[in-house]
């Protein structure tokens, strides 16, 4: 039955996917995120980044396992724990999911069916070879940006620079060290990937933009401020 | 009489320097660099003048505040990496202690 809903591959044992969801004050849909992914994957674990609103609570109360920051660290810093808590639990593929709601759960199928179709260790979703809806002309023209930036400083030639929907095999998770605590975790992650021999593949995913994801989401000012972090970083080990 | 007051404080920083490369190397080779050269101008002041003409800036005083500014800059940004370093280690122990609690409560 979980098969025929996710369209997975035969062979894909959807006992061993882990789904990773940081949150941090995501109460109003972090429940709606968990019950989305609930009849199908039974691993998803929730990283509650040092909230101080019940995010963490309903996720639990949604079926979710939940890890806890006991301080604010990032949504960088929330995935490492994520993935390092779905390692320790023998994930042997692990999936990167937003928690508000702009990810769709069907298209963790397109991620695993891509993997298995090319064998490859991280596919990232495109929302350019997918789709969107409702996604503001200035959100494109950003993402754009950091898509050319990326081709120009990594040599990947993505469609799509930060889409929090991931898939990671587990040899890829193990090798991953994420330093970048906040939202530059996406580009290093991409930096990293172009000086790995992993194999790296995108998929069509759909992103749903709301004025609640839109909020959430990432601004030129932002943008900025991942530039700064990333370009610092490289002064010191 | 200043000088060996002056000496000393350079040569302090200068090995301080150098002891923060594995943390940051542009901090551990560019600081000692220029206290060594703050060392060489205390003993012999007249190469600050030589130096600022060479270079086309006038004073000596002059090119010894610049070289004072450089110093400040690079000492603010060697404290901005290891703000960055004890940030690693709390991130560290934040996720360990997470892990292990969710751990003990997912048994």
């Amino acid at each position: 039955m979980l098969h025929e809903r996710i369209e997975v591959p035969a062979c894909d044992d959807l006992d061993s996917v882990w789904v990773v969801v940081p949150g941090f004050n995501e109460s109003a849909m972090i429940a709606r995120t968990v019950r989305s992914l609930g009849p199908w994957l039974p691993n998803v674990v929730v990283v509650d980044d040092g909230s101080t609103d019940e995010t963490g609570r309903e996720a639990e109360r949604a079926g979710a396992k939940v890890v806890r920051h006991c301080v604010n660290l990032g949504q960088g810093a929330a995935l490492g724990t994520g993935i390092r808590y779905a390692l320790l639990n023998g994930a042997s593929t692990i999936v990167t999911f937003d928690a508000d709601g702009q990810h769709r759960p069907e298209d963790i199928g397109a991620l695993l069916r891509r993997r298995e179709e090319t064998g490859a260790d991280v596919v990232l979703g495109s929302r350019f070879l997918g789709g969107t809806v409702d996604m503001p002309a200035s959100r494109r023209w950003l993402l754009r940006a950091a898509t050319l930036y990326t081709r120009l400083t990594t040599g990947l030639k993505l469609t799509d620079a930060h889409n929090g929907l991931r898939l990671l095999s587990r040899r890829a998770a193990a090798q991953l060290r994420i330093r970048q605590n906040r939202m530059a975790h996406a580009s290093e992650l991409l930096d990293w990937l172009a000086s790995s021999d992993l194999k790296v593949v995108e998929a069509p995913v759909k992103i749903v933009y709301t004025d609640y994801t839109l909020a959430k989401g990432q601004n030129a000012l932002s943008s900025l401020s991942i530039l700064w972090d990333l370009w610092s970083s490289r002064l010191h080990r | 009489m200043i000088r060996i007051p002056l000496i000393l404080a350079l040569a302090f920083f200068a090995l301080y320097g150098w002891r923060q490369r594995r943390i940051s190397p542009a901090i551990g080779f560019a600081m000692p660099l220029i206290s060594l050269l703050g060392i060489a101008l205390v003993l012999w002041p007249s190469w600050a003048q030589r130096a600022a003409d060479l270079l086309g800036i006038g004073r000596g005083a002059d090119l010894i505040l610049y070289i004072w500014t450089v110093a400040s800059l690079l000492l603010l940004a060697n404290l901005h990496f290891r703000m960055r370093a004890q940030s690693a280690v709390i991130t560290t122990l934040t996720r360990e202690l997470a892990i292990i609690e969710a751990r003990q409560r997912n048994e």
